[in-house]
């Protein structure tokens, strides 16, 4: 099997900061691969490297093997990368199923005056019934997308870029604002969009969760891999234990 | 069953009351008014189609274009010149104008919103601006395209299919008829791909991006599209009025435009409407009061803006809402008490 | 062109420009504090001229005694005009909302002022006149030039001086500047933000309403001055729209390509300011300056 994402000798730095430094390291199919590590080891912008937000001041980016490093941002969701937020980033004083829509046009990539003239919306009903399943509450797509809680929303958020039909998503962690309940429901969702074979990257603090989840992970620090493997090994590594207790502040 | 589906409210009971509520107007309007009065309804008719063009670019897009006065006079400059003696072309087909102006119109506001579609913020904003005052003072002063602060007059009745536009009463079945195709057409626009990305890219760029959404074509389209239907309100202007000059065309007539779109409320199709007929036909018909009402205006702008910031039409939902909340409950209560 | 003519539109250039530097000063700050620019900043210019013909012409007060209770009003009207338009417009969801307002604002001061004083243009005196009440000339080596222009470039320069002073260098005004943008700086600090905020309201407010009253007797005071306010915002943004340094030398900028404009293209010197300004915006979308914070949006 190919991995759907790889990236080869990624560098990146802001002025005099390094945010990454020669990251290497592949996503197979249909795994959950974890990007941990402490705050401000560059880990957000690893996802905004990979979805294009930020370039890469060096390395090389490849998407199913095909090289995406000089592609535009929206031309790489497109091609099947997609993305979540810390916080949602939904679209405001819409209703719920024109956020969900928002997530069916990038699979259906139609042009504009295409989709002016189409006659009906693609039916998403049957898919997202299967995702509500898991997600553990219940919505009406009429409703203002502002009577969601928080967790709701960050919920809701991956099953638009689920229904967008990516060949991996990245996950910016996940269940930060969750409860227990809502962070296993995230979690439960994570695995079933892997079961499908598509790919899932995620950035999570809460270790339980991660360890729980994850096939495979990598840990970042000072921009840096320090550690990959399986839960398993990475606990166990000496390097990324010193790392998670040499921080100065615990969150 | 985590999907709560109810029978799809595709009729909405408001949309057939308001459907209504236009087709009693365009039946009642012309019997009840005419003369100045008439002139100018159908006169807040056109801006009424204007601030439709606001709503897609500032209500959807979040970009505060003021560049919809510059595209509505080059639109009437185009027409007036092709329709009158201004430049000796004599007996031009006028739906052939019309379509030249808007065609024109729409090619340069492409060409604009390529150059100033880059910018972000207060910075295309000003640089709208900036497009207003270059092209007014090119119409108030240049005398070969623009007749200078003379204007070009005596331009030709619009001809629509061998039916003459002249008087007020068909020029108001007109423009309701323009009217109701660029609502439609707003409205269309709003739910499918086009309008979602530019709610995408008014809630959040970044976000946007990685939802597949070209920032920047998206933007240019939708300057492009103000672009068309100024430039259609400016052809339209032209043959209505008869006469073009440059007052029509300022700053000050875009703020105003700005006005009357935030009245209105920007996300509704029919408030804006309503605002521009307020802002339009209020001060004409409360004649006593002239001297004072600009100034009640300005009040009830400011006052809007810090209680109502969605305007009349944000208002009027919210009522609607609550009435219907209150509603349910009732029903609820009543089924309740049912059971035993 | 001759020396005498060139040195007339310096002089005539370098007074607008501190005149729109003044506008644009204001704009920077209240755009700095609550990150919305003022579309009635120019009608304070008009405001500004008004109060000085109330004061000059109707109490025919004496200049000592007008000045200061010109200079009181003005940030008494400055505190208002926060009162009114800020502090109910902080919180809002919509952006546009406040930019709106401030348009509604716009047009409520010039209805105001029309139904006070008239449509028609008022004479505003000279502050330098010779016996007749037209304005004294300086006349150095054949070259004659009015004292307003004068003394608007030096009350632009001192005040210029002052806002750079009080925001660039003094400590005061750095943690003032923290506190409006930052309400978790301001409460670590212990600048009460509405303090701050009244200050700096007051402060650019009075700013263009002085503008007005040094402009206001070369231009005649009337509402139209507000229309003033479109070249200095064309100067904060060929300055880069959060430097003062940047809007200084932008209005300036502004103020001597209108005043040459006028030569050769009289009929077009607005556009030929705003074709500057779109030039500018194209090439250089920064500004001049840029500035030291960067623009979160």
């Amino acid at each position: 099997m190919k991995p759907v994402l790889e990236l080869e000798h990624i560098n990146k730095a802001f002025g005099g900061v390094i945010a990454a430094s020669d990251v290497t390291f592949s996503v197979m199919p249909g795994e959950i691969h974890g990007l941990i590590g402490p705050n401000g080891a560059g880990k957000t912008t690893m996802m905004n490297i990979i979805s294009g937000i930020y370039k890469a001041d060096s390395g090389k980016i490849f998407l199913s093997g095909k090289s995406i490093a000089e592609m535009p941002a929206h031309r790489r969701s497109v091609m099947g990368i997609g993305r979540t937020f810390q916080s949602p980033r939904l679209l405001k004083g819409a209703n719920i199923r024109d956020n969900l829509l928002v997530g069916t046009d990038v699979a259906q990539d139609m042009g504009y005056a295409k989709s002016f003239f189409s006659r009906r919306d693609r039916a998403f009903e049957k898919e997202l019934e299967e995702y509500m399943e898991i997600a553990g509450f219940s919505i009406d797509l009429e409703d203002d997308i502002s009577k969601l809680t928080f967790g709701q929303r960050k919920i809701l958020e991956i099953i638009r870029s689920l229904l967008a039909n990516p060949k991996i998503m990245l996950v910016d962690e996940p269940a930060a604002g969750l409860n227990e309940n809502e962070g296993e429901n995230a979690m439960a969702l994570l695995r079933l969009v892997a079961s499908k074979g598509i790919a899932v990257l995620f950035i999570e603090h809460a270790m339980h969760l991660v360890m729980n989840t994850c096939h495979q992970i990598e840990v970042l620090n000072f921009g840096k891999i320090i550690a990959s493997g399986t839960p398993q090994e990475v606990s166990n590594n000496k390097e990324v234990i010193a790392a998670y207790l040499g921080r100065a502040d615990d969150d | 069953m985590k999907l709560i589906q109810k029978p799809l409210r595709r009729f909405r009971v408001s949309t057939l009351l308001l459907f209504a509520l236009v087709l009693l107007c365009a039946v009642l309007v012309p019997q009840l008014f005419s003369g100045y009065t008439l002139k100018v309804i159908n006169l807040s008719l056109l801006y009424g189609i204007m601030v439709l063009s606001t709503v897609i670019v500032l209500g959807m897009g979040g970009q505060m274009s003021m560049a919809n006065v510059a595209m509505f006079g080059l639109g009437a400059y185009v027409t007036a010149n092709l329709c009158s003696s201004h430049m000796g072309i004599k007996n031009f087909n006028t739906l052939l104008a019309l379509v030249i102006s808007v065609v024109g119109v729409g090619l340069v506001s492409f060409l604009l919103g390529l150059l100033l579609e880059r910018l972000d913020g207060t910075f295309f904003t000003f640089a709208t601006i900036g497009v207003v005052q270059v092209c007014a003072a090119f119409f108030s002063q240049y005398r070969p395209l623009f007749g200078g602060p003379d204007g070009i007059s005596g331009v030709a009745k619009l001809e629509l299919f061998g039916f003459k536009v002249e008087d007020y009463k068909s020029w108001f079945y007109v423009l309701v008829f323009f009217l109701l195709v660029v609502g439609a057409f707003t409205a269309r626009l709003k739910k499918t791909k086009f309008g979602r990305s530019l709610f995408c890219i008014r809630d959040n760029k970044t976000a946007a991006v990685t939802l597949g959404v070209n920032v920047f074509m998206t933007r240019v389209y939708a300057f492009t599209i103000q672009g068309i239907i100024c430039g259609l309100c400016g052809a339209l202007y032209a043959f209505m009025n008869g006469y073009v000059g440059s007052t029509m065309f300022t700053f000050t007539k875009a703020t105003d435009m700005m006005m009357m779109t935030m009245i209105g409320g920007l996300n509704s199709i029919a408030g804006s409407v309503f605002g521009s007929f307020v802002v339009t036909v209020l001060p004409e018909t409360l004649r006593s009061l002239q001297s004072y009402l600009r100034l009640i205006f300005g009040v009830i702008v400011v006052l809007l803006m810090i209680f109502m910031p969605t305007g009349l039409a944000g208002l009027a939902s919210s009522t609607a809402e609550k009435a219907g909340r209150r509603l349910r409950k009732a029903k609820e209560k009543k089924s309740e008490a049912r059971q035993p | 062109m001759n020396f005498n003519l060139f040195v007339s539109l310096l002089v005539n250039g370098l007074a607008m420009g501190m005149v729109y530097a003044l506008l644009a000063m204001g704009l920077i700050m209240l755009f700095r504090s609550a990150g919305v620019m003022n579309f009635a900043q120019g009608m304070m210019l008009a405001v500004g001229a008004y109060i000085s013909y109330a004061t000059q012409v109707q109490a025919d007060l004496p200049l000592y005694a007008a000045i200061p209770l010109c200079l009181a009003s003005y940030v008494v009207f400055g505190l208002i005009f926060m009162a009114c338009i800020y502090l109910p417009l902080k919180d809002t969801k919509f952006p546009a909302a406040i930019v709106v307002a401030t348009m509604g604002t716009s047009s409520i001061l010039s209805e105001a002022c029309t139904l006070i004083w008239g449509g028609e243009a008022l004479s505003v005196p000279y502050l330098v006149t010779n016996g007749e009440g037209k304005s004294a000339y300086l006349t150095i080596g054949g070259v004659s030039i009015q004292w307003q222009y004068i003394l608007t470039t030096i009350v632009g320069v001192v005040l210029i001086f002052l806002v750079y002073v009080l925001f660039d260098k003094l400590y005061v005004g750095k943690m003032m500047e923290a506190a409006a943008q930052d309400k978790y700086t301001a409460s670590l600090i212990g600048i009460p933000k509405l303090v701050t905020i009244a200050i700096t309201y007051a402060i650019a407010i009075s700013l263009g309403c002085i503008g007005g009253f040094m402009v206001s007797p070369v231009t005649y005071c009337s509402v139209s001055l507000s229309s003033l306010q479109l070249r200095a915002f064309a100067s904060v943004v060929i300055g880069g729209t959060r430097s003062i340094k940047g809007a200084v030398i932008g209005a300036l900028l502004v103020g001597l390509v209108e005043a040459f404009a006028t030569v050769n293209l009289s009929n077009y010197k607005d556009a030929v300011v705003f074709i500057l300004l779109i030039v500018f915006l194209l090439v250089k979308p920064d500004g001049l300056v840029r500035s030291k914070i960067g623009d979160k949006a």
